[in-house]
């Protein structure tokens, strides 16, 4: 997989108009965001030649691929490592992480399987402020690196990397919660 | 994507679920994760004094191919060398189980299990092997 997609040579930031960095105005994107998107919707186009609605259609999913990617932390930080060189979705990159840490996440794991077996809500949304606790502060050690990043410290992308593999664990935890509340108003809806 | 029938048969009934007391000293425990995608997997591995696996248990949360890797390994190691067990190859696991190339990964992270049981083993106790295998 190329590190960035080739049918724009533009970052999602330069797409954006927004600066190449990790620390973003939330209400600034979404500003860029919506500019962005009238200007290019395929509907301002309709009469245009069939090989710029093309370009157009195509400039517009990119636009919606940048937003999704930069407005969560997460996916910021990754791509903002991609642009550095470093692919974290390449396992070969895989930091040596903590024994310690994996045990963790499989304890919590376990917890979480027992307390829905169990349903206990209190235990559930106990687990949920863990990692959404873990998360934040995550977000709050990825600021701090990329800050550094920029003022050149030579350990700052190897410790960024290391955090976004840690911080993929716990996003995964979090899919997994949200998957599974969504399921479970799924059926109470249908009761 | 489709799962094979031996995918779906693991995952539906995964054999050898659950732990070993981890600080047992015949109690081999590999702990490894794959980030890409969050999973995690516990292989342990009771070994009797002539190096023989005698019983096996897992945990593992993650995607079927994950859970079905890791079921598969506790049926084969039991019986083995921890010798044996540790030439076990990555690609006889997706072979058994028809994994597609996208899920080669969860084999990957069985045989690195293994691997790593066994290492956490000879590091109990003490062996010659207990530097080189860590």
């Amino acid at each position: 997989m190329a590190a960035v997609r080739a049918s724009s040579s533009k970052s999602y930031f330069a797409l954006l108009d927004l600066p190449e960095r990790f620390a973003i105005d939330p209400a600034e994107l979404e500003r860029r965001y919506r500019e962005k998107s009238r200007h290019w919707h395929p509907d301002r186009f309709s009469r245009a030649p069939v090989s710029e609605r093309a370009q157009v259609l195509q400039r517009a999913t990119e636009l919606n691929e940048a937003y999704r990617t930069l407005r969560s932390d997460g996916k910021r930080a990754e791509y903002v490592l991609r642009l550095h060189g470093v692919d974290v979705r390449d396992e070969s990159n895989k930091p040596a992480l903590d024994p310690a840490f994996l045990g963790e996440i499989l304890e919590l794991r376990e917890e979480l399987a027992d307390a829905r077996v169990e349903e206990d809500v209190a235990r559930l949304q106990a687990i949920k402020s863990r990692i959404d606790a873990e998360r934040q502060q995550i977000g709050t050690q990825l600021a701090a690196g990329f800050a550094r990043l920029e003022q050149q410290d030579p350990t700052a992308l190897a410790e960024l990397t290391k955090l976004c593999f840690v911080q993929r664990y716990y996003q995964r935890f979090a899919d997994d919660i949200a998957e599974h509340e969504e399921a479970q108003a799924g059926a109470t809806a249908v009761l | 994507m489709a799962y094979s029938n031996k995918v779906i048969d693991h995952y539906e009934n995964p054999r050898n679920v659950g732990s070993f007391d981890k600080n047992d000293p015949d109690v081999g425990t590999g702990l490894v994760g794959a980030p890409a995608c969050g999973d995690v997997m516990k292989l342990q591995l009771k070994i009797d004094d002539g190096g023989v696996i005698q019983d096996a248990r897992f945990k593992t949360f993650g995607c079927g191919s994950a859970i079905a890797s890791s079921s598969l390994v506790t049926e084969w190691v039991k019986g083995m060398s921890i010798d044996d067990a540790e030439k076990i190859q990555n690609s006889s696991i997706a072979d058994e189980l028809n994994l597609p190339p996208v899920k080669i990964h969860c084999s990957v992270l069985a045989e690195d299990a293994i691997k790593a049981a066994i290492a956490d083993y000879r590091r109990k106790k003490g062996g010659p092997q207990a530097e080189k295998a860590s």
